[in-house]
């Protein structure tokens, strides 16, 4: 794995709203990611996932998820659980 | 230990690590008190080396898209606002498009603690709950 090591800044500045996976992320206070190298990123969440699955390093032993866009477009999670399967 | 959150905006985010076979992923998720059982994106939990294949068992999730049977997955160890829990039992699911969240941070992982959601300062935290005696200190 190559990639350089960029801040969050820097990652947000380069791909703007877009989902972006990282190895060896740097994280501060909270576990808030604060860097890290851009393996895969992607303007949708589904085009994100089909990239990651292609995806692998085995030397890669810690990853991160970061949203660079804003977070409160979306709000809505249409989920419960009915009982198991 | 507490965490910052904006007031203002209109969910909770965490940062959740999930520690995998092959290796760890911090999840972006949402806190989700309206949700039972904490639901991880099934694509990053393959990624990180859980056979979903073979899952502890299934469980049936409602969502915009209809009913949906989702593997339930034992991982070693969750770690969120400052506290972890062992052979913890997660649904892997991938979120529906439009939700800008790797999973949802549910009722399950609050249990037997004390979750507290300061809006006038916002603050999160996830504390121990205090038995009588700890009062005195």
């Amino acid at each position: 794995m190559s990639e350089p090591y960029l801040t969050v800044a820097e990652i947000t500045a380069k791909y703007p709203n877009e989902w972006v996976f990282l190895a060896n992320p740097k994280l501060g206070r909270g576990n808030r990611v604060l860097g890290g190298s851009v393996v895969v990123h992607a303007p949708t969440r589904a085009e994100y996932y089909r990239l990651i699955d292609q995806w692998d390093d085995p030397d890669v032993k810690h990853t991160a998820s970061l949203y660079t866009g804003p977070l409160d477009i979306e709000s809505e999670i249409p989920i419960e659980e009915s009982g198991a399967a | 230990m507490s965490e910052s959150f904006s007031p203002d905006a209109l969910s909770i985010r965490v940062q959740v690590r999930i520690v995998g076979p092959r290796r760890h992923h911090d999840f972006m998720c949402v806190l989700d008190t309206g949700a039972a059982r904490t639901v991880l994106s099934a694509t990053l939990l393959r990624t990180i080396g859980f056979d979903l294949a073979h899952p502890v068992g299934r469980a049936n999730l409602r969502s915009a898209t209809g009913l949906a049977p989702v593997p339930l997955v034992s991982v070693g160890a969750v770690a969120a606002l400052g506290r972890v829990r062992t052979d913890f039992v997660v649904a892997a699911h991938n979120l529906p498009p439009g939700v800008s969240a790797d999973g949802l941070l549910g009722l399950d992982f609050f249990r037997g603690l004390v979750l507290k959601l300061d809006f006038a300062r916002g603050r999160v935290s996830l504390t121990a709950r205090r038995r009588w005696w700890q009062f005195w200190k």
